[in-house]
Order: structure tokens, then sequence, then C-alpha cells
């Protein structure tokens, strides 16, 4: 009979045949990673930290770091973390932190050994340096707190403490969304092996982890050819939900509205974290614009989130782009159906909006002029969809020795970041022509006060809306031709 | 500066019609005045080598043309160029005396192809992607999900109605393709060995419907290994061979 003892001893061998290959430990490479993340939190992430601190308005931290019950300090970080693992959690389901070689999977995770065993040096690996960043992490921020004496020192222990808690709570979410993930968690538990409670580790099934082997392999080698498109395809789920429902004809434009809000309903992960990120981003959009008091990073954040929110609403028009070079299919030109499946995101996204803002406008937070405004800033985010579903592959000179991965990198961000920050300026106009008009309002009425801040709200409204106007073509129409580009790519 | 290619040597051409026989070597030439489909000397040529030599294609409403010859001699790409999918080097294709060009929506409209695997959605079952393309070609909504069904059983495929472009085996997908392509409207149908994948039963069926086609005045370009449907289809066979 095959004890425990043994598999350990057998494993052992195992690792010995193994490391006559020449390889290094793993625990070798992950002490040199927690040294080198270490010297960077320190000379860089504490500094940058203080100034993101100090770029975003101090007061209010200042105020909310004095105002703070220890109640709504930890709801926040609850809050933080349960995002933190819920991201973790849906990462998991692609790529676990379990990720072993084929050759290994194959022939020693495949063997009689105990799975827990073979496969434990990857999860202590994963738990460890979670813990690590964590605690760095924690550091970083509580330090940076304390540098601009915003919180005292004693709150580098707590921020160490938090930090590593949220590590382990990170590191098991992504671990169970692993064993969560299709195929996963359905090996029956080897009998008398179950332990006490059948260790998430002992349920992970060899065809589960080949499949993430191979997709993690697919995806890392896409992105190194700048191929995004591969990259998301692989790394997409592959919906096995919502059979019943069907699409029901209707007018071509309609058609493919209709496709678009089926493809969301049988993803509802997909649906429920876009709708979620557009209320959260067009809400912050709505308190930078509409209220006084909002500090800058708002506009950072909510740009950034209404941005992701609205992308992931726009599968049908990435499909689109994935099909792309194959013969016509659809009786549609392809101009008018990018077009169509621009609808359902532009709606949700105009839902949104209307729901956060009116929210937010109801409670009094915000100026109500801030609605149409935030609403406006969709069209932006549409042009940023239309450029990630038609960005194509990298262009060859990328690859060139001389270039190197930062081009590549730099390809694969430019878009995005040109359109963020065309998105700021917007938005920091529109703030300012709000401002302008809600202090107009606030002038006595009569007044020749009142008729310059008239004049002066005029200008500012105008101005906003021209550039607003002006960027939003500019990106809507980069994005339609790269559309037309893409689309008649493959003619060569 | 890349220097020009040599010319392709010349061969001679003719028509081998209704025989299902090879016709001559590269560049075969089939004959057909009333012919709706021109190929007139199209090449392909990518860096100096030759994908595709010289080569001419006529072909009528109702009529079938088979392109055969051994791996490599040119003919997917030939289909691309006459789909209007690929660009050519040198020569044209037109129908009804107009430029084949898939950016056109007059080609688009008139010419399906079945050149590689088509446009397939994820998050689609297969008979939503029937009435995805029915519609989008504005067949009329009351009656869309009746022709998808029927095109699904007409392939003997109704049974996967249901299922996702994933949960398909590789005869599956190749029978879903054919499906999808026959969905839509067209005058002049090619195709790329639409016979691979399927067993015998099933291109049987495949030629039935295919023969239907032609018979209601369609017009077919199709490159097949297959001898049986070659015979039972080709009204020319333009045979590639390597040079």
């Amino acid at each position: 009979m095959v004890t425990l003892s043994s598999d350990e001893a057998r494993l052992g061998r195992v690792r010995e045949v193994l490391a006559r290959g020449g390889q290094r430990g793993s625990w070798h490479n992950v002490g040199y990673a927690v040294y080198v993340a270490a010297l960077f939190g320190l000379v860089w992430g504490l500094p940058l930290a203080q100034q993101a601190l100090r770029a975003a308005d101090p007061g209010p931290w200042r105020a909310a770091a004095q105002g703070s019950s220890p109640v709504a300090v930890t709801a926040w970080s609850i809050g933080i973390v349960a995002t933190l693992a819920t991201l973790a959690w849906l990462g998991g389901r692609v790529r676990g932190p379990i990720a072993p070689d084929l050759s290994y999977i194959d022939l020693v995770v495949a063997s009689p050994l105990d799975r827990l065993l073979t496969v434990r040096p990857w999860w202590r690996l994963t738990l460890f340096g979670s813990v690590v960043v964590g605690t760095i992490l924690g550091l970083v921020l509580t330090g940076a707190l304390a540098f601009l004496g915003l919180a005292g020192l004693g709150v580098l222990a707590a921020g160490a403490l938090a930090g590593a808690s949220a590590g382990v709570a990170v590191a098991w979410a992504w671990l169970l969304g692993q064993t969560s993930a299709r195929g996963a968690g359905r090996s029956p538990v080897v009998a008398g092996r179950s332990g006490p409670s059948g260790h998430p580790l002992r349920r992970l099934t060899v065809p589960a982890l080949h499949d993430q082997a191979i997709t993690s392999r697919t995806i890392g080698g896409a992105a190194l050819m700048g191929d995004l498109r591969g990259a998301r395809l692989a790394a997409g789920g592959r919906p096995m939900t919502g059979r019943a429902l069907r699409l029901r004809p209707a007018r071509p434009f309609q058609v493919i509205v209709r496709r678009d809000v089926i493809g969301l309903r049988r993803n509802p992960i997909r649906l429920a974290a876009a709708t979620l990120a557009m209320v959260l981003g067009s809400g912050l959009l709505c308190l930078r614009v509409g209220a006084t008091s909002a500090p800058l990073w708002t506009s950072l954040l909510g740009a950034l989130v209404g941005s992701a929110g609205l992308l992931g609403a726009a599968e049908g028009l990435r499909l689109q782009g994935d099909n792309t070079g194959t013969p016509a299919l659809l009786g549609i030109p392809p101009r008018h159906e990018a077009i169509a499946h621009l609808a359902l995101p532009a709606l949700l996204y105009a839902g949104c909006v209307t729901l956060a803002g009116g929210a937010l406008a109801l409670a009094g937070l915000i100026s109500p002029e801030a609605l149409p405004w935030a609403t406006a800033f969709g069209g932006i985010m549409l042009g940023q969809a239309l450029i990630g579903a038609f960005r194509g592959l990298a262009p060859v000179p990328v690859f060139s020795p001389r270039m190197g991965i930062p081009a590549l990198i730099g390809w694969a961000v430019a878009p995005g970041l040109f359109t963020w920050l065309a998105l700021l300026v917007c938005i920091e106009r529109a703030r300012a022509a709000v401002q302008a008009v809600v202090g107009g309002a606030a002038a006595e009425p009569a007044s020749a006060s009142a008729a310059a801040n008239a004049v002066v709200s005029l200008d500012a409204v105008t101005g906003a809306l021209s550039l607003l106007g002006a960027l939003t073509v500019g990106v809507l129409g980069w994005g339609f031709h790269r559309q037309q580009v893409q689309t008649d790519a493959h003619r060569g | 500066m890349p220097s020009a290619p040599a010319d392709p040597p010349v061969t001679s051409a003719e028509s081998a019609a209704n025989t299902g026989q090879a016709g001559p070597a590269v560049g075969g030439e089939v004959l057909h005045p009333d012919g709706v489909l021109h190929a007139d000397g199209v090449t392909k040529q990518v860096d100096g080598a030759w994908l595709l030599h010289p080569t001419d294609l006529v072909a009528g409403p109702g009529e079938c043309v088979v392109v055969r010859g051994p791996n490599g001699t040119g003919k997917t790409t030939l289909l691309r160029i006459v789909a209007g999918l690929l660009a050519p080097t040198s020569g044209t294709v037109t129908y009804r005396g107009r430029p084949v060009d898939d950016r056109d929506p007059a080609t688009r409209a008139a010419l399906a192809a079945l050149v590689g695997a088509p446009t397939a959605y994820r998050d689609l079952t297969v008979t939503d992607h029937l009435v995805l393309v029915d519609a989008t070609w504005g067949g009329d909504p009351a009656s869309c999900d009746e022709r998808a069904a029927a095109t699904l059983e007409s392939l003997e495929i109704g049974h996967l109605a249901t299922r996702f472009p994933h949960e398909l085996s590789s005869g599956q997908q190749q029978l879903f393709h054919l499906a999808l392509f026959l969905q839509r409207p067209a005058q002049v149908l090619v195709l790329d060995e639409p016979e691979q994948r399927l067993d015998p039963h099933k291109r049987a069926i495949l030629t039935e419907l295919l023969s239907a086609r032609i018979e209601s005045g369609k017009t077919l370009v199709i490159a097949t290994h297959d001898e049986e449907l070659s015979d039972a289809l080709a009204d020319y066979v333009l045979e590639l061979t390597a040079w």
C-alpha cells in the first residue's frame, strides 16, 4: 500500500531526477524576486506613492484620515480586498497559481502520487509571494501616508498586517478560481487520501491543468508576438450557459444588436462586471465634473474604469474584429455592422450614467449639469472600443532587434493611453464649464457680475463642447479608420 | 529593390468540358463565351515567389468549374482571388463585367465563399448563427426560423441546433460551416475542399445540395480532391499542376 510518507519519498526522488537538468530551485527565483520587489518598493514605490498622494490633493486624504472611524477604514479595506480577491478568482479560472510544465503534468501529476504533494510547491510559492507582495504594498502605502504626516508611524505595522492578510486572501481566491474552472475539481478524490477536507489542490484534474498550461503558453506567445486578439481569444471563456435563449429574427441592424444582447446574457459574469465598472466609472466622472470638492483621482480612475466597463460590454464589436479577413457571411456592410455593435454598449453606458449620476444628484452630491457631460464622454469611450477591436497585429518594425520589448509595449498601450488622455482633457474642461455655470447661477441675478459670469459660463461651455466634439469625432474617426484598414487588410 | 520575377513558361490551355478529366497543365483555360464570371490571366506572386501562375477561368449560370491539382499548385489562392478576397498580382476577375472585390457590396451580395473557416461567434449557438445570417441578408423575419431549421435538416444536423461552435466535432464544424455558407443568398458559390472531414454519407448529401444549387442556376467554382464529387458536379475541370 502506498502511504503518504512513501509518496513524499518517491516525489523526492522525482525531484532529484528533475534537478539533474541543472535547473535551480524555484525558491531561489522567488527569493530573488522578493529582494527585487522590496528594493523597488523602497526606491520607487514609496516616493511615487507620496507624489501620487500629493498630486491627488492631500487635503481630502488628511480629512479622511482624521475623520474616518476604524469601522469605515475596515469597511474600505474589506471592500478593496474583496475586489482584488474577485479579480484573482476570475483570473484563476483562466490561469491559476498551479502552473507546472506540461511534461511535469503528464509525467508526475498524472501519476498515482498524492496530488497534494505533487502540486504543493506551486501553491506554497504563490502563497509566499502573495504575502510578501501584499506586505510590501501595505508598507509602501502606509509609509507614504506616514511620511506625509497623514498618519503616525504605528500605521506601518497595521499596513504590513493588512497587506499580508490581503495577500493570503488573494492567493486563496486565485486557487479557488482555478479549482472552479470548467473541468477542474471533478476528479474523484483518491480513496483514503481525501485528507481532512479534500484540499482544493487534490481537486485539480490533469486535463484542467493541461488546458490551463496550454492556455497560458498561448497567451504568453500571443502577447510576445503583439497578437492581442490571439491572447484575448485564448483567455476568453467559452459560454456554456443560456442555451435556451434564442436569437429572434429582425431587421439587419436590430438583429446585430440582439446578437450582442444575447451574447452578454450568455456571459453573466462579463455583463455584471461591465455594468458595475460603468456604474462606478460614470459615478466618479459625475463626481469630478459636478462636485467642486472632488479630487483629481476621481477623474483618472473614472475614465479608466468607465472605459474598461464599456469595453467589456462591446464584445460583439471585438468578435467582428476577430473575424475580419474571412469571407463575407453577413449581409450588412462591415461599417454598418460596427455601428450596430456600438449600440448596446452606448445604451448600457448611458443607462449607467443615469443610474449613478442620478443617484448622486438626488443625494445632492453633484450638480445635475454633470449628467449630460458624463454621458457625452461615452463617445470617446466608444472610439476606444473601436480602436481596441480593430487593432490587428503589431507591425513588423516593432519586432526589430533595435526596438525590442519596450516598442511592443508602446504599440500595445499607445492608443489606449492617447484616448485616455483625450478623455481626461475633456473631463477637466467639462468640470471647469460646469463650475462656471454653477458659479454664475449663484451670483445675484440682476448684478453686473451676473452678466459677466454668464458670458464666462457661455465661453466655458462652448469651449468644452467644442473640444469634446472635436476629440470625439477624432477618436471615433480613428476607430472607423482602423475598422476599414483591418477589414481590407487581407486582400494583400 | 527586388528584381522582377522571371516570366512563367507558357503552356497550352484547353477546355475539358463535362468529362471530369484533368485538363492541361498549369494555366488551364476554360472557354465559355457566355460566362458571367471571368478570371483573365490572374497570377499571384509574393516576394518573387509564384503562388499562382497565369490562369483563366470562365463560368456561367448553372455551371460548375472544378479546380483540381496537387497541394501547393494555387487552388486556394485562385479561389480567394475569384471570390475577391485577394488581389491578383496581375490579371482581372470580373462578374457580369464588374471587377470582383469583396470590399464592393455588389461582390459581397453576388459571391459567397467558403474558403477557410468562416465568421463564427463563440457566444451564439448553431441555429442563432443561421438566424443572424438570414436576417442580415434581409430574410423575412416571420419565416427565418423555418429557413434556419430547413438548412440544418438538409445537412442532417438539426440535433446540433443548440450547440455552441466550440462544442462541435471537426466534421460537425465543417457541416456547420457549410450550413452558414448555404444559408446566405448568392449567385456564385466558391468552395475550397468542402468535402474535407465529412464521412461518405455526408459527402453524398453535400453533392446533392450543390447539384441542386447548380440546377437552380447558380455558378459553382469548387476545389476538391474528391473524384466522386468532381465527377458529379463538374461541367469543366481546371487542372493545376506544379511548375
